[in-house]
This record gives structure tokens, sequence and C-alpha cells, in this order.
């Protein structure tokens, strides 16, 4: 029964989190620190991106088809425990960039709530990654992977890599996997304003521009990369 | 009458002596005559003169030492005095009813020979005869008497000269060096000169244009390697023109040139050949074999038209690809192409000749439009269903936040 209870109990934290957070946070902040269950919201988060840079990973494996045995499953573990390691870090250093911001506006409160309540705030992630994945699954098998025959040339390699992005199916993915991304992470950052609001001790004028400052300047970065150009390692 | 009787008897005896001497002298003249040595050269001494004698014939020359039907020489005769006494010649003269004599120059005052000395007396002569040997005579007149005969032993054989092939690669290629080996041989007894063996044939290209040789003996064969280019199918005529004596005479051979595949000739097949799109443009990857027994030198791999080739792959450059040796190309061509382009391999042999060959790439698979273009609306539209749903969230939040 208590497994139940504690089911039921994360389903309706979840809920509250996605529709009332500032309550939410106004009560977990009576309560002790706890980066246990943040850890498993990012986790999530990261064991879904894993699964997308699995699938992402094998369009490079047969990229480099020609590499020999290994080559691919080398990609492969790469791509899975980068996409993991990656979400972990946004993570980490998202929130030490909140919390360095903070300091600004006198902010107190320490640095493990602040990672805690940050951590809540990955929960719409957990939905983005899902339908991130959903379209990885209907967009990258339509993409066509060239294939690298020479692994002398390093011009050779970067233009099997640039002529893979400017796949028309990838280009599609890579801007409806962007928006996505930055849905989310307005929702998410929604969450996080209230969360640094109670975790930093600040106004909500304050914690807005707290996280709206990063994310802003991160989402400009991401529609100007995905609609303006794309680059790839060494310029094309 | 004693008297008388002793005077007759005495002119008896005076009588008998004369005949007894007169019949002595005269057997001794006619054993003499009888008895009279013949010639080693074949002169009979008429007189009793040792001077004529001792004239003979030293040696003879034939220029040819053996005549072919038809052919013209000359026959030198050197006559010695081997004596101590000079002798007056009044006539030399070579004669033969089948040998036919062409000297103009004749020996009818000759003059002459001191002891000792030698006289060479030359005649040109015709052997317009078949196959055989002939004795000409030479004869030799003397001033007072006597004279000289010695047949002169002339051959007249037509043993060839013969030209062929001892070499020769098992097809010609056009533009392709190859090396055919003649050899010439003299079957003849005598030595030929000034042979000269040259090719005549047109739009082809033979290194070296002749072979001189200066003197070929009899029984010797001589190899004489020619450097072949051909350019288109021809016939080549080797001749060899030779000398027999002052004679000119020639032997010829036709060799054809006929164009087949070198059977060992390098061979780069393309196979493999796969088309993408490759952002706006279209890339054909492929691969090369050489399927040949020779290395195919400098390959390179290129679209030809109507194909539009665009960078970065206009051309592919492979390089040297040794028997059963394969290398990946790539190429990349403009979009506008048709959808069968030609991929043109082309490739070297050992000589710097070029060779291609051109295989047939569709490309229409990558010039298709994607089936997806059509579903590409439903992403877009879930995800704005999606933006409407996080927008009402987060507003849903603000609205609840405003009613605490």
């Amino acid at each position: 029964m208590s497994y139940v209870d504690n089911l039921v109990s994360m389903i309706q934290n979840i809920i509250d989190m996605l529709t009332r957070p500032d309550a939410l946070f106004q009560e977990k902040i009576k309560s002790e620190e706890g980066l246990k269950t943040p850890f498993l919201f990012v986790a999530v988060v990261g064991i879904i991106s894993a699964l997308y840079g699995y699938m992402a990973g094998s369009l490079t494996s047969r990229m480099f088809a020609f590499a020999g045995a290994g080559m691919s499953e080398i990609v492969a573990v790469s791509s899975v425990v980068g996409a993991f390691i990656g979400v972990i870090l946004f993570w980490l250093i998202g929130s030490a960039i909140f919390y360095l911001i903070s300091m600004a506006f006198k902010g107190t409160g320490g640095f493990n709530r602040t990672l805690e309540f940050v951590g809540y705030g990955f929960i719409p992630q957990i939905f983005g990654s899902l339908v991130t994945l959903i379209m990885a699954v209907y967009y990258l098998p339509m993409v066509q992977v060239p294939v690298v025959n020479s692994f002398q040339d390093p011009g050779v390699i970067q233009n099997a890599v640039s002529h893979l992005m400017h796949d028309s199916a990838m280009m599609e993915f890579t801007k409806v996997s962007a928006v996505i991304a930055i849905i989310f992470l307005m929702w998410s950052a929604s969450i996080w304003i209230h969360a640094i609001k109670y975790a930093r001790n600040l106004s909500i004028k304050n914690a807005a521009i707290t996280i709206l400052l990063p994310v802003i300047i991160y989402i400009i970065y991401t529609l100007f990369m995905t609609f303006m150009g794309f680059s790839t390692p060494g310029g094309y | 009458m004693k008297t008388t009787s002793k005077e007759s008897l005495s002119y008896e005896r005076r009588f008998l002596l004369k005949i007894s001497i007169t019949l002595i002298i005269v057997s001794s003249m006619a054993f003499t005559a009888l008895a009279a040595p013949t010639d080693t050269s074949g002169s009979t001494a008429t007189s009793l003169s040792p001077a004529y004698t001792q004239v003979t014939v030293s040696d003879v020359t034939l220029d040819p030492r053996t005549f072919a039907t038809g052919d013209e020489g000359t026959i030198t005769v050197i006559v010695q005095n081997t004596g101590t006494q000079s002798v007056t010649i009044r006539r030399a003269t070579l004669y033969d009813k089948d040998i036919t004599l062409l000297s103009s120059t004749t020996y009818d005052s000759v003059g002459s020979i001191g002891a000792g000395n030698q006289m060479p007396f030359t005649f040109t002569v015709k052997a317009d005869v078949p196959e055989g040997i002939y004795y000409p005579v030479f004869s030799l007149e003397f001033q007072d008497t006597g004279f000289l005969r010695y047949p002169v032993k002339l051959e007249v054989k037509n043993s060839p000269v013969v030209l062929s092939v001892t070499d020769k690669p098992d097809t010609f290629v056009p533009g392709k060096k190859s090396v055919v080996t003649l050899s010439l041989s003299n079957l003849r007894t005598n030595a030929i000169k000034n042979v000269i063996v040259s090719p005549n044939a047109s739009d082809i290209e033979i290194i070296p244009q002749n072979i001189v040789i200066n003197s070929l003996d009899p029984g010797q064969t001589v190899k004489l390697p020619f450097s072949i280019t051909p350019k288109s199918p021809t016939d080549i005529d080797f001749e060899a023109v030779y000398l027999n004596g002052p004679n000119t005479h020639q032997v010829g051979l036709i060799l054809p040139i006929q164009f087949n595949n070198d059977k060992t000739q390098s061979d780069p097949v393309i196979s493999n050949i796969v088309s993408a799109p490759d952002g706006n443009h279209i890339r054909i990857t492929g691969d090369v074999t050489n399927s040949g027994l020779q290395d195919a030198k400098s390959v390179t791999v290129a679209s030809g038209s109507p194909a539009i080739p665009v960078d970065p792959f206009k051309v592919y450059a492979v390089g040297l690809l040794k028997p059963d040796d394969f290398s990946s190309f790539e190429l990349t061509v403009s979009s506008e192409s048709p959808d069968e382009v030609p991929v043109i391999v082309s490739y070297k042999d050992q000589d710097g000749n070029t060779y291609s060959r051109s295989t047939a790439a569709d490309i229409s698979a990558a010039k298709t439009p994607k089936s997806n273009s059509s579903l590409s609306y439903i992403p877009w539209i879930i995800v704005g269903i999606i933006a409407i749903i996080v927008v009402f969230v987060i507003g849903y939040q603000y609205t609840k936040r405003r009613k605490q």
C-alpha cells in the first residue's frame, strides 16, 4: 500500500508542479532539502534523451559503416552516455547559472535547494523528451545517410556530416525538435521562476529576470542556429 | 779407180751420215713435239720457247661469287709471267655459248707482260641462264705463236634470302606500341651486301624506319626488331633490298595489322553504383575494379555529358589500380542532370595510351521527391497543439497564483 500511496502522491506532486508550482514550492521550502526526487525526474529525462541519442547515433554508425567492426558500438555507447550525461550537466550548469544570477539580487538560500527546485522544473522536459523521441521515430528512418569511404581526409568526413545535416528529413526534424525543446523549455522556465523565487528568496520579478535572461538567450541562440543557419565543426 | 772407188765410198758415207743426222733431228723434233708437257692452266705449248710456257693463270675472281639467274657480274683473271723473259700477248678474250659477254672494252692489243709480273683481265658477263655450273673459257693468245686457255668455273644458283616474322604480339591494339621481330636469313652460298630492310605502311608509326646490314654471310641470320604503334588496321609491307655483286635484289613480307582486344590489358569495371541527394545536388558513389591482367594507370572517374558535374567531385582521381584491385569513387552532379548519366572511367596503359569506358548510372531515385513531403505538416500540427497546451498550462499557473 505504501508504494501505491507514494505513486499517487508523486503523480499528485507532478500535477501540482505543472499547474500550481508556486503553491507547491511554498510548501516544499518548509521541508528538508532532498535531491533524490528531483534527480529521479532529471534521470528520466536523461534516459529518454539517451534513447533518442541511440537513434541519432545509429545514423552516425551508418555513415561510418566502412570504418570496420566496433565503430557502430562505439558510436552507440558514446551517444547514449553523452545524452544522459548531457541532461545531468544541463541540470547542474543551469542551476549554477540561476544561482549566480540570483546573487545579483541578493538572493539567499543554498545551492542544494536551488538544485532541488530546478530539478522539479525538469518535469515538463519529460514530456518534451517523449515528444522529441516520437518525432525521431517518425523522421530519422527517412534520413538518407551518406557513407564515408575515406577516413584519411577530414574534409571528406566534414562533407559527409554536412550532407547528413542538410538532408531534408533531418533538417525538418531539427526544426521540429528545436521548437518542441523551446516550448517545453518555456514551460520549465515558468516553473523555475517559482522555484528560484523560493529557493533564493527573491521577488517574483527578480526571479523572472533570473530565469528568463539565460533562457531567452538560449532560445534566441537555438532559433538562430536552427532557422538562420547550421554550422558543423570546421564550417561549411 | 781406187781413187774413184774411195771417193765414191766417202760420198755414200757422207750421204748416209746426213740422212742419219736428219732422221735423228726429225725424230727428236717429233719426240719433242709428242712429249711436250700440258700447262696447268690448260694451255698447250706449241713452241719450244720456254718464255710462253711460263705464263700461267695465277688467280680468278668472280663478283658475285655465285650468280643468280639474270645476274650480271665480273670475272677477273690474273695472269702471271713466272719466267725470266717478257712475253708479248696479242689478245685476251672470254667466251662461252651460254654466258653472255657484256664487256665493251676488249683486250685485242694487250702488250707485253714482264718477267715476274702479273696482268689482270676483267670481263663483264651476264648469267641469263638456268641454275647450274658453267665454264666460260679464258683464252690468251701470244704474239708469236701459242695460246693459253683456262676454263673458269661459274656457278648460277637461285638460293633465296628469306625474310620472316619470328615474334609479334598476339593482338594489336590501336595506339599501343608493340614489338615485331623479323629475321633475315641468307641461304645463298655467297655473302650479300648493303642489306636495307624497310617497312612501308601508312597511318602507322614504326621505329626504326629502316635497318641497314653491311654484309650478311652465307647461312647467317639476323634479328630485326621493329616497334610498331598502329592507329588503324593496315598492312605493313616489309622489304629487304640487298646486293648480290652489283645486282640489286629484293625480298618482301606483308604483315597484316588487325585490331583485337588485348587479352591481358587492364579492364576497369564500374559497379556498386549508388546515387543519393546531396543538398541541392546528387551524389554518385561506386567502386571501380581492375579485372584485367595489367596495371591501369592514372585512373579517373567522371560523369559525362549530358550530366552536369558540380563541385566538390566533378572528377574523382583514383590513380594506379593493380590487377584485381579496386577503389571507391564519388561524383557530384547537378540535380538538373537527366535520370540516366554516363559514368566514365579513364585510364592509361604502360605506353601512356588513354582508354575510357562508360557505364550508365540511374540517378532517378535520388531525384524523386521524398514521400514524406505531404506528411510533414502533421508533426507541425502536433507541435502547435502542444504549444497551445503549454501556453494554456502556463496561463493556468499564473491565474491560479493570482487567485491565491
